[in-house]
C-alpha cells in the first residue's frame, strides 16, 4: 500500500511538472502580446513595459524563474492587474467560488440520491414520469436560462432575493439554486439507472426470499451498491464543483475565479493563466489521487493491495 | 409508505437548504440605500495605480479619489488644486498655484513636490508607465524616459512648496488641457517608496487620498466602496454624497434587473439592446473614442491585395459606397456617423462647433453609391482588371466582440452590395488582433483611437510618425500641415491649417472614419447632477441622490 502511494504521488508530481511546462510554452505561441489592448499603446510603449515585466528575456530563462517560483507556491503577480499576486488573486476569489458550488452540492446530492431512488423504487408510476420529466427538463435547460428566470421570478416579481451580488447569505440563494437544479437533475438520472440496474440482481432476490423487510433490502442491497459507480466520477465533479462557474458568477456578479479562467488567457494573462492552470492541476490530480485511494475502501472488490 | 417518503423528502430538502446555509461567512441584511449613497454599476477598474494604469476606466474612479491641478467637468476645464494657473507669452512655460490647506488622507500637507514627483513617475524609464507617451510635449521628458538625461534636466519643477512649473519643447496653447485630460495626480514620494510603486493602488491601504473620496473597501472585479474624504480642500462645497458605492456587474441583463429593482441607482454604460427599454432613463453621451478603417496602403495580406489597396480611386470607392447612419443604427444607435476626423462635440472659434466652423469635403454620411461605383470602375481601369470579381482575396481584421462583429458584417455587407467587393471579416481575441496591426498584416483594420482635447492631438498621432500609425500610410503634406498647426498660436491661423489637414486627411482615404462612439448612460429620475463626461471621470462633484 505504501508503495503505491508513493508511486501515486511521483506520477502525480510529474504530472503537474508536465501540466505546467506545457502551458507555459504554450501560451507563448499565442500571437500578440499582454499589453497590445484596445487602449492603444505604441510599439515603443508595449516594448518597455514587456521589459518591466521581464517578459523580453530569453523565453528559456523566464522558464527556469518560472519554475523556481513555482517551488515555492508563488505563481508571480498578475500582468493585468498591475499589482497584484496571482496567490492574492486566487486567494481571495476561490472561497468565493467553493462556497458557492460545496453549497449546490451539499443540496443537489441528498435530493438528487433520493429522487433517483425514488423514481426507481415507483417505476413506470406517475411518481417516476414526474421525475424523469424534471431531470430531462433540468438537464437540458441552460443555466444561463434557469438564472435569469429565478432572478425574474424570485428576485424581480417576488421581490424575496437580491438580483445579483455576493455580499450576505442572502445573496447565495438564487446562484446556489441555479447551480444545484441542474445537478439534482443529472444526479436523478444517473441514480435512477443505477437502482434500476441493481433492483433485478440476484443478491436483491435472495434478500426477498429471505423475508428482510423492504427498507432492509433497499439500504442494505440497493443503494449502497448502487451508489458505488458513481464514486470514480466524484473528484472529478467536486474540483469542478470548487472552481466555480464562469455563467452563474458572471450573472450574479459573484466574484469567484470563474470569470479569470476566461478571461486572463483572453487578455494573455501569462502569469495568470498559469498559476490558475497549475493551481486547478493540482487540484484534479490530488482529488483523484484521494478518490482512488478512497474507493478502495467503499468496494473491497477494488482494494488495491498488489 | 407514500407518506413516509414525502416526509423525508421534505426533510432531506431542509436539512440541505440548511446546510447549505450554514457554509456563508456573511451575514445580515444590506443596509438600505438612503440619500448619503449613490449606487451605481459601472464598467470596473483594473487597477487603482494611477501610474501603471493604462484605461479610462480606472481614471474614471482616481478622479474622486485624486485631486489634480486642473481637471475636466462637463466638459470645461475648472481648477482643483491649482488656484490658479497661467501660460507664458511664447507659450512655453506654464506655471500652476496651488490654493492653501491641500492634505493628504494621512494628515500630510501635498505639496508642489507631490506633483512634481506624480510627474516623475509617469517618465521614469525605471516604472515603464504606459503613459509616459502621453507627456513628451514637457521639455527633455522623452530623453529622460529613455534614460538619456537625468531628471533635472526635464521641464517640470517645483518653484516652490506652491507652484509647479512645466516647461515645454514647442508651445502649446492648450497645455492645461491636456494635463486635464490625460492627468497629473500627485504622489507622495516618501509614501510610494514605502509600499513600493508597484504594489501602489493595489489595495485600500496602498494609495494616500487626496480627493473628493476615500476607498474604504475594494473586492477586485466586484466592487468598489468610497466614503467622503473630509480632508479634501473643498469638501464642504462639492462631492456631497457621503457613500458611493460601485459595482462591477458583467452581464448586461442583470445590471437592467438591477436598476429596476432599485439596487443601483444608475448604470455607467447600458447595453444597447435595452435602449427601447429603459428609453425614460437614458442619457446619452458622444465621444472618446473614433472608430475608423485603416487602409494599409503598404503591404497586406499579398502583393496583389497591396496593389489594390495602394489605389486611391479603390479606397474612395470603399469610402462612398458606406451608409454610415445604416452603420450605426445597426451596431448602436448612440454612435454619431463621420466622415472627417475632428470630434464634432469641439468648439469652433466663433460659438458653434468646429466641424461647422471649419467644413472639409467629404463622402455624405448616408454614402453616395454612385459616386463609388464610378470610383471602383476607374480604379479597375487602372489595376486592369476587368470586374470587381478578379480583385483578389482581402480581409478586414478586427477583435472578437459581438459589437465589431455587427459593425464588420455591415460593412462588408455593403461593399458587397453596392460595389460587388468581396472583403472576408477576421476577428481574434484582443491581444492578437492589435498584434496584427502593429505586424500590419492585414488589408483594412477596424479600429479606435480616441480624440482627446483638441482637433490637432488625433491628427498627430496619425502622421507618418504618429502614435497611432503603424506606417501604414505617409503623406509629407499632411505631416507638415500638422506640425504647422500644432506650433501655430494664432488660434484662428492654427484652426485654417487644421482645417487643410483634415482635408488632406480625408482626400488620401487612407484611414476612413466611421463614427464617433457613443455611450449611454441610466440614472434614475431622483439623481441629480450626475456627470460623466466624454473625457475620463465620474465627475460627481454636484452629485445628489435625493431619495
Amino acid at each position: 500500500m505504501k508503495k503505491y502511494i508513493l508511486k501515486r504521488l511521483f506520477i502525480s508530481i510529474i504530472t503537474i511538472w508536465l501540466i505546467a511546462t506545457c502551458c507555459f510554452f504554450l501560451l507563448r505561441t499565442l500571437p500578440g502580446n499582454p499589453f497590445a489592448t484596445q487602449q492603444l499603446l505604441s510599439v515603443e510603449m508595449q516594448q518597455r513595459m514587456m521589459s518591466y515585466y521581464g517578459l523580453d528575456r530569453p523565453l528559456i530563462e523566464q522558464y527556469f524563474t518560472f519554475m523556481k517560483n513555482l517551488l515555492h507556491g508563488d505563481f508571480g503577480s498578475s500582468l493585468k492587474y498591475t499589482g497584484q499576486s496571482v496567490n492574492g488573486i486566487i486567494a481571495s476569489t476561490f472561497p468565493v467560488s467553493a462556497q458557492l458550488g460545496l453549497q449546490s452540492y451539499l443540496i443537489s446530492f441528498p435530493i438528487g440520491i433520493l429522487f433517483g431512488i425514488i423514481a426507481a423504487r415507483h417505476r413506470g408510476r406517475p411518481i417516476d414520469y414526474s421525475l424523469v420529466a424534471f431531470s430531462v427538463l433540468g438537464v437540458s435547460v441552460p443555466v444561463f436560462v434557469l438564472a435569469s428566470l429565478l432572478q425574474y421570478t424570485f428576485a424581480i416579481k417576488l421581490g424575496l432575493f437580491p438580483v445579483a451580488l455576493w455580499s450576505s447569505m442572502k445573496h447565495t440563494i438564487l446562484p446556489t439554486l441555479t447551480l444545484a437544479i441542474g445537478s439534482i437533475a443529472s444526479k436523478t438520472r444517473l441514480m435512477r439507472t443505477l437502482m434500476l440496474e441493481v433492483i433485478t440482481e440476484d443478491y436483491v432476490k435472495t434478500a426477498k426470499a429471505k423475508g428482510l423487510p423492504t427498507w432492509k433490502i433497499v439500504w442494505n442491497h440497493q443503494i449502497r451498491n448502487a451508489i458505488i459507480p458513481m464514486i470514480p466520477s466524484l473528484g472529478m465533479e467536486i474540483v469542478s464543483i470548487l472552481m466555480g462557474s464562469f455563467v452563474v458568477e458572471q450573472i450574479f456578479s459573484i466574484p469567484g475565479i470563474g470569470a479569470y479562467f476566461v478571461n486572463s488567457v483572453r487578455s494573455l494573462d501569462y502569469t495568470m493563466t498559469l498559476g490558475l492552470t497549475v493551481f486547478l492541476g493540482v487540484f484534479v490530480v490530488s482529488a483523484n489521487f484521494i478518490i482512488d485511494l478512497i474507493y478502495g475502501l467503499v468496494d473491497p472488490r477494488i482494494r488495491v493491495t498488489k | 409508505m407514500k407518506k413516509a417518503l414525502a416526509l423525508l423528502l421534505a426533510l432531506v430538502m431542509m436539512i440541505g437548504l440548511l446546510a447549505g446555509c450554514g457554509t456563508t461567512t456573511g451575514g445580515g441584511e444590506e443596509p438600505t440605500a438612503t440619500s448619503d449613497t449613490f449606487t451605481m454599476a459601472y464598467n470596473g477598474v483594473v487597477t487603482l495605480n494611477s501610474v501603471m494604469t493604462q484605461a479610462s476606466n480606472d481614471h474614471n474612479v482616481l478622479y474622486l479619489l485624486q485631486t489634480q491641478l486642473v481637471r475636466y467637468y462637463d466638459g470645461q476645464v475648472e481648477c482643483d488644486a491649482a488656484e490658479s494657473y497661467e501660460m507664458s507669452d511664447d507659450a512655453l512655460t506654464w506655471t500652476f498655484h496651488l490654493r492653501d490647506g491641500l492634505v493628504w488622507s494621512n494628515g500630510e500637507a501635498l505639496t508642489a513636490d507631490d506633483f512634481v514627483y506624480g510627474t516623475r513617475c509617469l517618465l521614469d524609464p525605471e516604472l515603464g508607465s504606459p503613459q509616459a507617451s502621453s507627456w513628451f510635449m514637457i521639455k527633455n521628458a522623452e530623453k529622460f524616459a529613455n534614460g538619456e538625461v537625468g531628471w533635472e534636466e526635464v521641464g517640470v519643477k517645483a518653484l516652490d512648496e506652491k507652484t509647479v512649473e512645466f516647461t515645454l519643447e514647442n508651445p502649446l496653447n492648450s497645455f492645461d488641457q491636456t494635463v486635464a485630460c490625460k492627468h497629473i495626480y500627485p504622489l507622495n514620494q516618501a509614501f510610494v517608496e514605502t509600499v513600493g510603486v508597484n504594489n501602489l493602488g493595489s489595495s485600500v491601504d496602498t494609495i494616500l487620498y487626496s480627493g473628493g473620496y476615500t476607498m474604504t473597501e475594494w473586492v477586485l472585479e466586484s466592487s468598489i466602496t468610497l466614503e467622503k474624504n473630509p480632508a479634501y480642500w473643498n469638501a464642504e462645497n462639492q462631492f456631497p454624497v457621503q457613500t458611493i458605492k460601485l459595482l462591477e456587474v458583467e452581464d448586461p441583463n442583470t445590471e437592467v434587473a438591477m436598476f429596476e429593482n432599485g439596487e443601483v441607482d444608475a448604470i455607467e454604460e447600458m447595453a444597447a439592446q435595452y435602449y427601447d427599454y429603459l428609453s425614460d432613463y437614458l442619457y446619452e453621451v458622444n465621444g472618446g473614442g473614433f472608430m475608423f478603417l485603416w487602409m494599409n496602403t503598404t503591404g497586406g495580406t499579398s502583393d496583389e491585395s497591396a496593389k489594390v489597396m495602394a489605389n486611391l480611386n479603390f479606397r474612395k470607392a470603399l469610402s462612398y459606397a458606406l451608409d454610415r447612419e445604416g452603420i450605426c443604427q445597426a451596431v448602436n444607435s448612440a454612435n454619431a456617423a463621420a466622415t472627417q476626423p475632428i470630434d464634432p462635440n469641439f468648439p469652433g472659434l466663433n460659438g458653434g462647433s468646429f466641424v461647422e466652423e471649419y467644413p472639409v469635403e467629404s463622402t455624405p454620411t448616408s454614402g453616395d453609391v454612385a459616386k463609388a461605383q464610378e470610383y471602383l470602375a476607374k480604379a479597375l481601369e487602372e489595376l486592369g482588371y476587368t470586374d470587381a470579381s478578379q480583385l483578389p482575396a482581402m480581409n478586414i481584421v478586427t477583435w472578437d466582440t459581438a459589437e465589431q462583429k455587427t459593425l464588420g458584417e455591415a460593412i462588408t455587407d455593403q461593399w458587397k452590395q453596392n460595389l460587388g467587393v468581396n472583403v472576408q471579416l477576421e476577428q481574434y481575441v484582443i491581444g492578437t488582433a492589435i498584434g496584427k496591426f502593429y505586424e500590419k498584416s492585414y488589408d483594412i483594420f477596424l479600429i479606435t483611437w480616441e480624440t482627446d482635447v483638441k482637433p490637432t492631438d488625433l491628427l498627430q498621432a496619425m502622421t507618418t510618425t504618429g502614435e497611432a500609425n503603424p506606417g501604414i500610410w505617409s503623406d509629407p503634406e499632411y505631416d507638415s500641415l500638422v506640425a504647422q498647426a500644432i506650433a501655430e498660436l494664432d488660434k484662428e491661423k492654427q484652426a485654417e491649417l487644421t482645417q487643410k489637414a483634415v482635408q488632406v486627411f480625408v482626400d488620401d482615404t487612407a484611414i476612413v472614419p466611421l463614427f464617433l462612439e457613443g455611450s449611454v448612460h441610466a440614472k434614475k429620475e431622483y439623481v441629480d447632477g450626475f456627470v460623466i463626461g466624454a473625457s475620463d471621470g465620474f465627475q460627481f462633484q454636484n452629485l445628489v441622490v435625493n431619495k
